[in-house]
């Protein structure tokens, strides 16, 4: 079977006649874009002849897990993407991030963020000033719309970590919004 | 790590408990010579060294680069000679017992072109009317004297009230940015019988006593931007109708030089301007897009009581001494623009991998530029940016002012413009309050070049030694 070019109407068709696929709610209620990435992993796991393809293998990749750090001590109310082992952060995963972070910050008292990076940063000023793993965490101040508008511009998770910081990066490893003024 | 976003930088780092005192000497040959008019015969190193420190002296030099002790400091274990980026030496810190240190610095920072006893005895004045006991440089002394006067804005309180620099990448990127002092040449090499120079009394210090930004510094996007008290931002400016005169700078390079010029045709520029230079352009009728940069909350005020107290001290000291605490907050304004890294001279023994040698006239020398990064520094390069543009703005308003009432403008530089016909202000010499303009009438004026101007009664030609300047040898620029 020759792989198809889907439509709404092709992709909503192979799904409600492909048994192993289960619906959680009336076909037609999906969006276009998740009826045709089920159909298109459906399929390939089909001509590949292997079972039917899990969630993760639907959406393309796992989002990278938001965690959240309450308040604690000298903590500050933060939420937290790790990079996945197998890939970069990407866009969607601090839009993601971005989205659970903002209902964090309507209980906050300003619209002031501090964005924290944790990786390695390519240039290195002084001999001695970087830890010998070369790791290290630093933070920026910033506001939600800024936030809003340099992750809509940032091509990859290194331009965002420049666009941030100023500093150029080999890879960031972790990224934290946090918030100081909740109430 | 501060610097790349963790604790921040505070300013000032730390307030003097007591002011350090020191007998000024210069050395001339090979002899050190006192403001008390002891001589010491100084024929070698070990003997300079010991001098200085048994006399508890700051030395002066005419030339540091011709001390004669030179190769020795720099191999000494512990004495740091500290140069320019390419390498010219321009101070020479010397480390005794228990960590005690002395100078060795080029009088030609103080403006000084000649050594002797009358002009230590002069600098001896200055240093007990500043009453900060004495400080190796302008920059130091201008610094010794905000500390002392943010002490006693704050009293007790100063730790907290300090101020914050801007994490280390962003504190780069906005030195790299910034634009500069303006100036521009009308009517070049046009020779005038009468012409006037209009000068902002203290320019540079009524832009510093203004309300500068303070605070966190926030990375900033897009419409955003508006909502914050200060911002210092790339943006795209398009001019729709030609200017008669340029109002914001656009920083344009030749060589490893970037200077601002300030355009005046329609088109479209990017270029990073301060909040209140995009006011200025809008209200001038040119259309702005803002792209991003940096924001800034909180306003502070606290460099006016010390630009308030060299004033006082410029117009209460004798006149020969005043040109002195212009140089002071001027040098001070300066270091506040100045960048974390700095720069040494080593040995090749001490030399470490990235070090660049030192070439001069043809000739490789065995010593060695090594960098070394200040991770505690006392500079606010957003403050020095904002403190030019101030500058820029009120010269510009004068010079339009100028325009309008036809003038003849015929050149600016950084606080001062040059006009053919004499504006409604004070004449120089009546007492005026920092900021305000005063006019000095010049005869047979001519502008040579952008900042060089020749006059019966004086010359401007930055960057030449007055010996070999024209018929004129009276003039200090800034």
């Amino acid at each position: 079977m020759a792989k198809a070019r889907w439509t709404r109407e092709t992709a909503l068709t192979y799904l409600a006649n492909n048994p192993d696929f289960t619906p959680a709610k009336p076909l037609s209620e999906y969006s276009t874009p998740y009826l045709k990435r089920t159909a298109s992993a459906f399929q390939d796991a089909e001509l590949a002849g292997r079972a039917a393809p899990s969630t993760t293998e639907r959406r393309g990749h796992a989002r990278a897990p938001v965690e959240h750090l309450e308040k604690e001590g000298h903590r500050l109310n933060q939420y937290r993407v790790l990079t996945p082992l197998d890939r970069e952060l990407d866009k969607a995963d601090l839009q993601n991030l971005y989205r659970r972070a903002s209902k964090g910050a309507g209980k906050s008292g300003g619209d002031e963020v501090l964005i924290v990076l944790t990786g390695v940063v390519e240039y290195i000023p002084v001999k001695g000033s970087v830890p010998d793993n070369r790791i290290q965490t630093v933070s920026f101040w910033s506001d939600m719309d800024s936030l809003k508008e340099m992750i809509a511009e940032m091509t990859d998770i290194l331009s965002f970590a420049e666009d941030v910081s100023g500093l150029k990066w080999e890879e960031v490893l972790a990224v934290s919004f946090a918030f100081p003024n909740e109430k | 790590m501060e610097e790349e976003g963790g604790t921040p930088v505070l300013f000032p780092a730390y307030i003097e408990k007591a002011f350090k005192d020191r007998t000024l000497a210069y050395f001339e040959g090979d002899h050190l010579i006192t403001e008390t008019g002891d001589i010491h015969l100084c024929p070698d190193f070990s003997t300079f060294l010991c001098t200085t420190f048994e006399h508890n002296l700051l030395v002066f030099l005419l030339s540091v680069p011709t001390f004669p002790f030179l190769e020795q400091a720099i191999a000494f274990p512990g004495n740091k000679v500290l140069c320019t980026e390419e390498g010219k030496p321009i101070g020479i810190r010397l480390l005794g017992a228990r960590r005690s240190t002395r100078w060795v610095v080029s009088a030609a920072s103080w403006g000084a072109e000649t050594l002797s006893l009358e002009w230590l005895q002069l600098l001896r004045e200055v240093y007990d009317q500043a009453g900060v006991g004495v400080q190796s440089t302008p920059g130091s002394l201008g610094m010794a004297l905000f500390r002392k006067s943010f002490e006693e804005l704050h009293g007790e309180q100063w730790r907290e009230k300090r101020l914050r620099r801007p994490p280390g990448p962003f504190a780069e990127k906005i030195r790299y940015e910034s634009s500069g002092a303006r100036s521009e040449v009308f009517q070049l090499n046009v020779q005038f019988d009468i012409a006037y120079e209009n000068d902002q009394h203290n320019g540079y210090g009524a832009a510093l006593a203004q309300f500068q930004p303070a605070g966190k510094t926030y990375r900033v996007r897009g419409a955003a931007v508006r909502h914050y008290a200060f911002y210092f931002v790339e943006c795209e400016v398009t001019i729709h109708n030609t200017l008669d005169l340029g109002v914001f700078p656009v920083r344009v390079s030749e060589g490893r030089n970037r200077h601002p010029v300030f355009p005046r045709d329609v088109g479209m520029y990017r270029t990073w301007l301060w909040n209140t230079e995009i006011k200025l352009a809008e209200r001038e009728g040119c259309h702005i897009k803002i792209l991003s940069g940096y924001g800034w909350k909180e306003a502070t005020s606290d460099f006016q009581p010390f630009v308030q107290h060299i004033a006082t001290l410029r117009d209460q000291a004798p006149p020969e001494i005043r040109p002195y605490f212009k140089l002071a907050l001027v040098a001070m304004v300066g270091r506040l623009g100045m960048s974390a890294d700095r720069y040494k001279l080593v040995a090749g023994d001490e030399r470490e991998e990235g070090d660049r040698c030192v070439c001069d006239a043809g000739i490789a020398y065995d010593w060695w530029i090594h960098q070394e990064h200040d991770s505690y520094p006392q500079s606010m390069p957003h403050i020095f940016s904002h403190t030019l543009m101030l500058c820029r703005v009120s010269l510009y308003e004068m010079a339009k002012r100028c325009m309008q009432e036809e003038l003849n403008v015929i050149a600016t530089n950084t606080d001062a413009i040059i006009t053919e016909y004499k504006p409604a202000i004070a004449d120089k010499g009546e007492q005026v309050e920092t900021g305000e303009w005063t006019a000095l009438e010049l005869h047979h004026v001519i502008v040579t070049a952008n900042r060089h101007l020749d006059s019966d009664e004086k010359s401007v030609h930055p960057g030449i030694p007055k010996k070999k300047k024209g018929k004129n040898n009276g003039t200090v620029t800034t």
